[in-house]
């Protein structure tokens, strides 16, 4: 169970102590907040359920005048109107009630959608650092499988809670007008009634907030199963994977069922207080009826009013669980919300255009994590248009080196400097968006190929998209697809092949017409022929460009107008093909390796 | 490049209307039941305990009222008090009773519900295992995941809650529709006039609730496919500074879910009205017509106060179980999609019992005139044919796209030929077990995928059993152990979910690892050696002598350096194989291979060779310090 074990470990190590309670209602308050804009939903919907829980009120208080008018007197006469008035008043409830459901039902969704759009914004917001670091099955399920929790709670919520309110009020105003002591008396039972629910709801906060954890895992645990199938299936680990997948599944239903058997024991007191409440009225209403301050059919209403208290209260005792659910899962996105965001725009950024294309690194530190750097002490200088080949091993810096000139990491010390202007000066748009990169993961947008090329700049004509990709040598291969341009793409661009996908990146970056070009490994899954043609076609674009490329093959490497070998976040040598030839170190010994294990044929 | 598309693409989940009887859904999800037949036995015996203490309260306050207080009221005889002495521990109990049989019933049902979404969360975990790769292709991997995850969950949300208010309202109201029968039963007929409409109406409209459901749940699983492409893509996203578009993109589907789901609200929520207002028509009725009986002294007072009694009390479970009757519309729905997955078909079997040939080694590998493509009108390859054995290797070279990755995974078994036959050592691949096949075999792929665990279990990944010794070894043997000692945590180092925190070079290294640590009879690399940097591939080449003595191989590869040390080579060519030779042999042919050649070594002519084995020797001890 070893692919399961890690996640399981961590699974382990939640505590399941009831966490501040404040915590929950600090997330509930801000789950509120969500609610701003729609202000005069509420109003509305609080307003219709006032009506609803008064009109609810009229259908036994006209029955118990059937009974006192109709029935004890014997007198048919005012029977009809009586049925005319409950009809209206039952059927006004069922239309009200449906509103207020419904308008509920609006508002959840309304709330739901802006919580996911703050969520997906929040996410895009974040540095790459952020994405190296979470697996994007979790961040997914967040949005998804845990918003189903806060759906399901907000879609009810405001309903039942001024369901609750104002039947509770209602029931109990009218008690009081029929007898205030009996109306204490039944009023008796319900600390009773808030203990238990609020045991249940302490109780259960942490199981169910440790569910919420489980089930973004299982999300989390079947995408990567499903990515990484061909492997599972080569090793045939499949019964690994499902054991693995039945752990978590089976601990989180072991979760739900520790939480449903609290519920189960606290929520049903609810209503069975307040009904054992009914007793203590009966007898204490028989004196008040002998005493002659109550009349039959005002026991008989007062009871009523009293068990139609306990409908709502039930539901609210659902509402508590359906809260600590919603509140667990909103928690796990506003986590994710509150971790510090990308890198800024500095107060003095402004739009800059890159005119020449010079890039300079001036003493440039940088790691990921504090003490443990990436890159040491890095100094150099591109000229305009010049074309830098990175050579190095894996994991000395290379791709991190070329991530900085756009900025997507925040340098510790040192400066990096486009056209002589530090690139924090430039507006991160602005800087990105002049930087042409083509990623070490070649990564294609489910849509078409078309859209694919295009990414970077949506308003191309078909003309500018074809000739970007004669330039990465894909047209042929487009043409001969039977949509051509608008074939479409999977994810993660899986109908076609490694040297296919990256081709179309590079098509992507070259349509942007990008001052500077960075290409990250971006060749190595072409073939020789491939290769060849790609080479000639960068050769032909980056006329004019500024051009850093990490590349695996020599061939490619010895084109470049100048060489940096970097070996452990340093540079350790740095100049053409032949001064580093003739200097006789790490490059040319490379070289030379590489080419002999050719010749040697 | 099938342009089939899958189950789960996008095009097919929305318009594809599926439609199961229920009779066949509950037949299917009786099965996952079955085995908590016990808890669903107390389960319901609880609920009918439930009911009837639910359904003699109302009695006990008829009897209250007709024997006690009412007596009271018109004698003001107080000797009817001491009836209280009775009735209250009797109420009591049976109010404790009732909260007994509540607190068993929901135990039993939240057991019964959670333990059938698990097994139907793995079962469909189960299936992924099986079914053939091409849905994790075409398809949109978000939507897949869907079924085991959001799928469940609305499952889960209608037998939590829904299945037990559909079992004990079904109850209460029928026992409550028992009782007024025998109270009066001129009076229940006219009580229960308007159910059957009511039923009709709520059937009706149901279907069309379950529709929307599923048009819902398709659009859930739409936005789960966009947030996690651009969460998977955020880095392209953000290198062409295209943040606003994709969260516009993002937000389109957000809207059409939060649309999709206001109007099954509306529709799922429309019979409440509808509903009540009939069974108001039954209350008004008996009012009327019970208040006239009473009048005319047809019945007594105790008999229409119990009526009017019975008939609030199953408006509650009515009320409830109309909620129910919604959730079970959802859960349905994602039942369906559920049973979706579950149903697909799964393409590469193993052979029935009796005409499965065990192997014990793979001595032999022969394709006879394999052709295969996802759609069978448009053939990725066509016609290929070779043999390889002994401890022979072959190389595949060509364009890419040509189909080489193909043919390896029809050996693989992840797909079986359209026509044309594969056998091992002169079996028929459809004769062998599938897991007999590949445990002798290994495949380095192109696209190395690691498992987000430590990397010494991704080392042995194939070989759970190994110890750590033998993993050391293995990452030793193919140049990977320096690297990972200088990892933070060395060989306990995590992986993350998509490897993001190791370079592409180092994932091959270990993947190289894992499967030497395997030690299969055939090794397959499926240009597994690309990507690899100039240093590490000087302590590959070395490696890979060894990987590859005394076993079968079948190599993929751009690098001619690698091809080199095949056997036997084949040029492919638009799914055919155009050329077939020793590399001399290929050169000789001044075809499609010498070209490749040459073009790979024009410019790198005239240095010296000379002294390789030292250089390279002392290349390695300078080259990377540890």
């Amino acid at each position: 169970m070893s692919v399961a074990r890690p996640t399981l470990e961590y699974l382990n190590t939640i505590e399941e102590k009831p966490k501040d309670l404040a915590l929950t209602l600090r997330t509930f308050l801000r789950i509120l907040k969500y609610h701003e804009p729609y202000v005069l939903l509420i109003v509305s919907i609080t307003a219709l359920a006032a009506l609803r829980s008064y009109l609810f009120l009229l259908e036994p208080m006209y029955t118990s005048q059937i009974i006192d008018q109709v029935v004890t007197p014997l007198n048919p006469a005012p029977l009809p109107a009586l049925l005319w008035k409950i009809l209206l008043a039952g059927s006004g409830w069922a239309i009200v009630n449906f509103t207020v459901l419904y308008l509920n039902g609006v508002l959840a969704q309304n709330v739901i959608g802006s919580m996911r759009s703050a969520y997906y914004r929040a996410v895009q917001g974040k540095s790459f650092l952020f994405f190296d670091t979470n697996a994007v099955g979790d961040l997914t399920s967040r949005a998804t499988t845990d918003m189903q929790f806060v759906d399901n709670f907000l879609r009810t919520w405001l309903s039942i809670v001024l369901n609750t309110l104002f039947t509770v009020v209602f029931n109990f105003w009218m008690m009081f007008s029929l007898s205030p002591i009996l109306s204490l008396i039944a009023l008796l039972p319900m600390p009773f009634v808030f203990y238990f629910q609020a045991k249940a709801f302490l109780l259960t906060m942490p199981l169910f907030r440790k569910m919420q954890l489980t089930l973004g895992k299982i999300g989390a645990y079947v995408q990567q199963n499903i990515v990484g199938m061909k492997n599972v299936r080569i090793f045939q680990r499949e019964d690994e994977m499902d054991e693995g997948s039945q752990e978590i599944s089976a601990r989180f239903a072991g979760l739900a069922i520790r939480a449903g058997r609290i519920q189960a024991l606290y929520m049903p007191t609810a209503s069975n207080i307040l009904t054992l409440g009914i007793a203590l009225v009966y007898v204490y209403g028989t004196n008040l009826l002998l005493a002659g301050t109550l009349t039959l059919g005002g026991i008989l209403l007062f009871a009523r009013y009293m068990m139609r208290t306990a409908m709502p209260l039930r539901d609210f005792a659902m509402f508590t669980g359906a809260m600590v659910n919603a509140t667990s899962a909103a928690e796990r996105m506003f986590a994710i919300m509150d971790l510090p965001g990308d890198v800024q725009d500095g107060p003095d950024a402004r739009d800059i255009t890159i005119e020449k294309g010079t890039v300079e690194f001036r003493n440039v530190s940088f790691g990921y994590v504090k003490d443990r750097p990436i890159l040491r002490n890095i100094s150099f200088r591109a000229n305009p248009g010049e074309k830098i080949a990175i050579l190095g091993a894996t994991g000395t810096g290379k791709t991190s080196l070329i991530y900085l000139i756009p900025r997507f990491y925040d340098i510790e010390s040192g400066s990096i400097l486009i056209d002589g202007t530090d690139t924090t000066r430039y507006k991160i748009g602005s800087l990105r968006r002049q930087v042409g990169l083509v990623l070490q993961n070649v990564f294609l947008f489910s849509g078409t190929i078309r859209s694919n090329i295009a990414f970077g700049k949506e308003d191309a004509t078909l003309d500018e998209i074809k000739s970007a990709a004669k330039a990465a040598r894909i047209d042929d291969f487009i043409e001969g697809l039977p949509d051509k341009y608008d074939a479409a793409v999977g994810e993660r661009g899986v109908t076609l092949s490694g040297g296919q996908k990256q081709r179309l990146t590079i098509a992507r970056a070259l349509l942007t017409n990008p001052k500077i070009l960075i290409l990250d490994d971006s060749l190595s899954f072409v073939d020789a022929k491939t290769e060849q043609a790609i080479q000639e076609a960068i050769d032909e674009a980056l006329k004019g460009r500024t051009c850093f490329i990490i590349a695996q093959r020599l061939s490619t490497i010895k084109k470049a107008d100048r060489i940096m070998v970097l070996d452990q976040g340093e540079i350790i040598e740095f100049g053409t093909h032949d001064e580093l030839m003739a200097k006789g170190q790490v490059y040319r010994k490379i070289y030379e390796t590489q080419f002999l294990e050719k010749a040697a044929e | 490049m099938a342009n089939e598309r899958s189950t789960f693409s996008t095009k097919t989940e929305e318009t594809k209307r599926r439609v199961l009887p229920d009779r066949i859904l509950w037949a299917r999800f009786d099965k996952y039941l079955r085995p908590y037949r016990k808890n669903l036995i107390i389960g319901c015996l609880s609920i009918v305990g439930g009911a009837l203490t639910g359904l003699i309260a109302p009695y006990l306050h008829a009897l209250a009222i007709n024997n006690i207080i009412s007596p009271i009221a018109t004698t003001g005889n107080t000797s009817y008090l001491s009836a209280f002495m009775w009735w209250v521990p009797v109420f009591v109990l049976v109010t404790v009773g009732n909260y007994f049989f509540q607190y068993v019933q929901t135990y039993q049902m939240r057991v019964l519900g959670e333990r059938t979404v698990q097994r139907m969360r793995d079962d469909c975990v189960a299936k992924l295992q099986e079914i053939s790769l091409k849905y994790f292709s075409e398809g949109e991997i978000g939507r897949i995941m869907s079924r085991p995850t959001t799928d469940a969950q609305q499952v889960r949300i209608f037998l939590r809650m829904g299945l037990t208010a559909m079992i004990t309202d079904a109850a209460s109201i029928l026992g409550g529709l028992v009782i007024i029968f025998f109270l009066n039963f001129r009076l229940a007929l006219l009580a229960t006039a308007t159910l059957p409409a009511a039923a009709i109406l709520l059937w009706r409209l149901g279907g069309l609730s379950r529709r929307q459901y599923r048009t819902s749940l398709t659009n859930l699983a739409g936005l789960i496919a966009k947030m996690q492409e651009n969460c998977a893509g955020m880095k392209v996203i953000k290198a062409f500074v295209k943040d606003d578009a994709a969260a516009k993109g993002f937000d389109e589907v957000n809207d059409k879910t939060v649309a999709a789901w206001k109007r099954t609200i509306l529709i799922s929520n429309a019979y409440l009205p509808i509903v009540q207002i009939m069974r108001l028509g039954g209350t008004v009725l008996i009012l009327w017509y019970g208040s006239m009986l009473y009048i005319h002294g047809g019945i007594s007072l105790g008999v229409l106060a119990a009526f009017l009694e019975y008939q609030f009390s199953y408006f509650g479970p009515l009320m409830t179980l109309l909620a129910a009757f919604d959730q079970y519309q959802s859960g349905v729905a994602a039942l369906e999609r559920i049973f979706d997955l579950l149903d697909t078909q799964v393409e590469v079997r193993d052979p029935t019992a009796d005409r499965a040939v065990r192997i014990e080694t793979i001595d032999e590998v022969r394709f006879e005139n394999v052709t295969f493509g996802y759609d069978p009108k448009a053939p990725v390859i066509e016609d290929i044919s070779f043999s390889l054995e002994g401890s022979n290797k072959l190389g595949l070279v060509g364009p890419t796209g040509a189909g080489k990755s193909t043919t390896i995974n029809l050996l693989e078994r992840f797909y079986d030929p359209v026509s044309g036959r594969i056998f091992i050592n002169g079996q028929d691949v459809k004769n062998i077990r599938i897991a007999d096949c590949r445990a002798h075999m290994s495949t380095v792929l192109q696209d190395s995928f690691l498992f987000p665990m430590s990397v010494r279990d991704n080392i042995r990944f194939g070989k759970p059993e190994a110890s750590d010794e033998e993993v050391v070894e293995a990452a030793k043997t193919v140049g990977a152990h320096e690297f990972i000692m200088r990892l933070p945590e060395g060989y306990d180092y995590v992986i993350q979910e998509d490897s993001s925190n190791i370079s592409i070079g180092q994932r091959q290294l270990i993947s190289f690892a894992r499967t030497l640590l395997v030690n299969p009879k055939l090794l397959i690399l499926d240009e597994a050696t690309s990507s690899i940097d100039p240093y590490t591939e000087l302590v590959l080449q070395g490696a890979l002598k060894k990987l590859l003595a005394n076993r079968l191989a079948i190599i993929i590869a751009h690098r001619l350096s690698t091809i080199r040390l095949c056997d036997e080579i084949l040029v492919i060519d638009q799914g055919r194989i155009v050329e077939k030779g020793s590399h001399a042999e290929l050169m000789k042919l001044n075809g499609l291979y010498s070209s490749f050649y040459r073009m790979q070594f024009r410019e790198e002519n005239g240095v010296e060779i000379a002294n390789t084995v030292t250089r390279r020797a002392t290349l390695l001890r300078t080259s990377r310090p540890v």
